[in-house]
């Protein structure tokens, strides 16, 4: 594959961002690889009802 | 390879934390990883000692990310050599993020998270 790039005049006036949370990216810049992955966790039997228990020790 | 420049007018950034950074200026390769065990209750108490991450089969799951097929052609021509942002405006950074101004060659980043809600009777 061929990717043929001409960079021309690129300008922003304001860029406002709330939150950049648990292993984003914010780049203003160029880049040649970006790789950003992530999995979350909550399957029914994380839902606990019931005594509040403290998990495992620590470690 | 002539580079951009990336011109960043104002900065305005108001919490930074968890191993996160603001980066200014270029760099070549960012690795960055964050593995969070978040525990929500409904009664506010906090042991300080609980919780450990290889107890859950996720933190030591890998992710399989699509495979990097190289070589891809590439001609690039910087007629413009500068990015420019006016004013950049970020809240919150948390959790090994990164706010980037400046080129970056290689980034990997990746995030496990497990949630637990513990609701009592």
């Amino acid at each position: 594959m061929m990717l043929d790039v001409e960079n021309k005049e690129i300008s922003v006036g304001q860029v406002k961002i709330y939150g950049v949370s648990s292993s984003s990216l914010v780049l203003v810049g160029d880049a040649n690889t970006i790789q950003l992955a992530s999995s979350f966790d909550t399957p029914p039997e994380s839902f606990v009802i019931g005594p509040l228990l403290p998990l495992g020790p620590e470690g | 390879m002539f580079r951009r420049i990336a011109k960043v007018n104002a900065i305005n950034i108001q919490s930074i934390d968890l191993s996160s950074q603001l980066q200014i200026g270029d760099s070549h390769q960012i690795i960055g990883r964050s593995r969070i065990l978040a525990v929500q209750r409904e009664q506010e108490f906090f042991f300080g000692n609980e919780g450990s991450l290889n107890q859950y089969p996720i933190f030591n799951r890998p992710i399989h990310l699509p495979p990097i097929t190289k070589p891809l052609y590439e001609k690039k021509e910087n007629i413009v050599g500068i990015i420019h942002v006016n004013h950049l405006s970020v809240i919150g950074a948390a959790g090994s993020a990164i706010v980037h101004i400046g080129n970056n060659d290689f980034t990997f980043m990746e995030s496990k998270t497990k949630h637990i809600r513990q609701n009592a009777k």
